[in-house]
């Protein structure tokens, strides 16, 4: 059981905190956090990250939350919004780094890897990663 | 449930009054379970919170430290052991205010 | 030798935040108009810059992450949602002017139109933006911009009585027909151009990237030191050529081309290339860092991967919003509307967003958990909330002023 002094502010710690892959690649922010409670009456705990425009725009709710959420919705093929089981967590300072590379998640910014299909046609573009 | 709509839930105490919004979510690092909630009132309460004078790793400026030094001394720690509800909306304590830790108080256990 | 570059190039870029168009035009109109009686805004915007810059550098030298990273989670995503928004809208104002100004110097150099300059103007931004790796674009920039002390240069080649320089910037105060709204109006537009925020990208970044350590943070300081004063003497020439020239014989500046005038008439026509080289550089380099600056804001607000060492593939959201911005920008360009109303209203807006910019860094270098034993001392903090407060000041000010004096004009 971690004590209190050991444990993390979800609000300074986690929350909206840049998150890189294995090979420190910028995946996106924690947009987002599912919780789960467990059925035997325990406190809630996470299980996934939310990344994503469509996750930040569900969270911040009102009309603007809302236009991003379905702008980001529109763009994307999976209808749910892009989750990072919190199992791939490595460590979370300074930045929450993911065990995964970025290709292996594709559920995470499809809009990178689509724009950069057709960017890296044009000269001089370098090549998309794979 | 998502993190979002537990930080943005209000906070209730058995007799039934309102400790207002959560503050702040402690995580255990290892489990990322939740350990706590953190309410607290006062002036400038969101600042203390946000900006980590009420978890006391701000130590300035000078001008802040002053306008949220009330709101630093009335924050409170709720462990997960207090919580009889998570449910959306409201999170229901199984204690009065009083019972509940001083937060810098259960920072340093 | 690259240590050395390290140094000229922190000095450098600290230069050109006070001498891109939004520069030119403010310290142009002011010297016309006003003298040297804002001559303090000009030391405010170097104390406050500086202030910022040293932390967002310290910063990064702590956690080897820029500066901006944490701004998201300080500020909130709805605030910085809303910062970041008000920033894309200036970025493409200045861009804009930007453009016209690159065109304008064209024209001054071969007599054709300025409009038809503009889209290949924008095509030469598009081309070094994609090809040019970061640190090349700032070298070249702040190398070029080192022109600009021709300005310097032509007040000492005009034979200035020096007791009227000094009388007039020691005069807080409107010169006889100005009133106090105008007064006050452009100091809130020599604030908004001066404290320009790439500068503190660049220091976060730059430092980042020459992988400064705690141990050469007495460089960092250096750098500051030399170079944003640097910076405000090259607007304090400005401002005095445009007095010498233009304030006694009542000319108000109304066009991008008196800028280089004053030059023209103390250095002959060899001051005067000097100064269109110097001016091309300035605005071609502040367009540059300003698209970069704003397409990093943008990226690093959603956690995109961002271009500054990433050819365009691998930053491709990055890339496409940085390109859209710069089509947006020729757009407005070719619309016709003034540059020099465009770039009052851009630094204008500037100056009402500094709060949403420092604020963070302040936050963030005073953070014990992150800064460790690098955190904000007694001297950063009390410089850090008085400059904060200024900026709040201003932004509050900044949009009745805008209106009450007409852009200036009143």
């Amino acid at each position: 059981m971690t004590t209190v002094r050991a444990s993390i502010s979800a609000r300074i710690a986690l929350m909206d905190k840049q998150i890189v892959d294995r090979d420190r690649l910028p995946i996106g922010r924690v947009d987002d956090a599912e919780l789960q409670l467990p059925d035997d009456g325990g406190p809630p705990y996470i299980t996934a990250l939310r990344i994503g425009a469509q996750a930040l725009g569900e969270r911040l709710g009102g009309s603007v939350g809302g236009t991003m959420a379905a702008a980001a919705a529109r763009l994307r093929t999976d209808p749910s919004p892009a989750g990072l089981d919190v199992s791939l967590v490595e460590h979370l300072e300074p930045m929450v780094a993911v065990r995964a590379r970025l290709a292996d998640l594709p559920q995470i910014a499809p809009l990178e890897r689509w724009l950069a299909q057709r960017i890296q046609r044009a000269p001089g573009a370098g090549d998309a990663p794979q | 449930m998502r993190l979002s709509e537990v930080m943005k839930a209000t906070v209730i105490d058995r007799s039934g009054r309102s400790l207002g919004p959560v503050r702040d979510i402690r995580l255990a690092t290892n489990t990322y379970e939740v350990i706590g909630v953190v309410v607290g009132a006062g002036p400038f309460a969101r600042a203390a919170h946000a900006w980590g004078y009420a978890e006391g790793r701000a130590e300035g400026p000078w001008l802040l430290k002053m306008l949220t030094r009330r709101a630093v001394r009335q924050a409170r720690f709720a462990a997960s052991g207090q919580v009889a509800d998570w449910g959306p909306e409201e999170i229901r304590l199984n204690v009065e205010l009083a019972e509940l830790t001083p937060l810098m108080e259960a920072l340093r256990r | 030798m690259s240590r050395v570059f390290a140094f000229t190039l922190g000095t450098l870029s600290a230069i050109g935040g006070f001498i891109d168009i939004g520069d030119l035009v403010a310290d142009a109109q002011v010297g016309a108009r006003f003298g040297l009686r804002l001559g303090w805004v000009t030391l405010v915007s170097v104390v406050g810059i500086s202030c910022f810059a040293e932390m967002a550098g310290r910063i990064a030298v702590k956690t080897q992450r820029p500066a901006f990273e944490l701004a998201r989670s300080r500020l909130g995503a709805r605030f910085g949602l809303f910062g970041l928004v008000g920033s894309l809208a200036v970025t493409a104002l200045l861009v804009m002017a930007e453009l016209s100004g690159i065109a304008l110097a064209l024209q001054l150099a071969t007599d054709i139109h300025y409009l038809l300059w503009v889209p290949l103007a924008a095509l030469l931004v598009l081309i070094v933006f994609w090809t040019l790796p970061f640190e090349a674009m700032e070298r070249i920039y702040g190398l070029l911009g080192l022109t600009m002390l021709v300005f310097v240069l032509a007040v000492w080649a005009l034979e200035p009585d020096w007791s009227t320089l000094l009388r007039s910037a020691a005069t807080p105060s409107p010169t006889g027909p100005e009133s106090w709204a105008t007064y006050l109006f452009f100091v809130v537009a020599l604030i908004g151009a001066q404290m320009t925020p790439y500068e503190m990208f660049f220091f976060s970044t730059g430092a980042v990237e020459s992988r400064w350590r705690p141990k050469d943070l007495a460089e960092l300081r250096v750098n500051v030191l030399v170079g944003f004063p640097l910076g405000g003497l090259l607007a304090l020439a400005i401002q005095a050529v445009a007095f010498i020239v233009f304030f006694q014989a009542g000319v108000q500046v109304e066009h991008i081309s008196q800028t280089a005038l004053p030059v023209a008439v103390g250095l002959g026509k060899v001051g005067l290339i000097v100064a269109i080289v110097g001016i091309f550089a300035a605005t071609f380099g502040a367009t540059l860092e300003t698209l970069f600056a704003t397409g990093y804001d943008v990226a690093q607000y959603f956690g995109w991967s961002y271009g500054k060492v990433q050819e365009p593939a691998r930053a491709a959201r990055f890339t496409a919003v940085t390109v859209g911005l710069l089509l947006a920008a020729t757009a407005l360009a070719l619309t016709t509307l003034d540059p020099i109303t465009v770039t009052i209203v851009a630094v204008v807006f500037s100056a009402s967003l500094l709060p949403f910019l420092f604020l963070p860094v302040l936050l963030v270098a005073n953070d014990r958990d992150v800064m460790g034993e690098l955190a904000n001392g007694p001297l950063a903090n009390v410089l850090g909330t008085a400059v904060i407060a200024i900026t709040i000041l201003i932004s509050l000010a900044a949009f009745p002023l805008l209106v009450l004096t007409r852009g200036g004009i009143a």
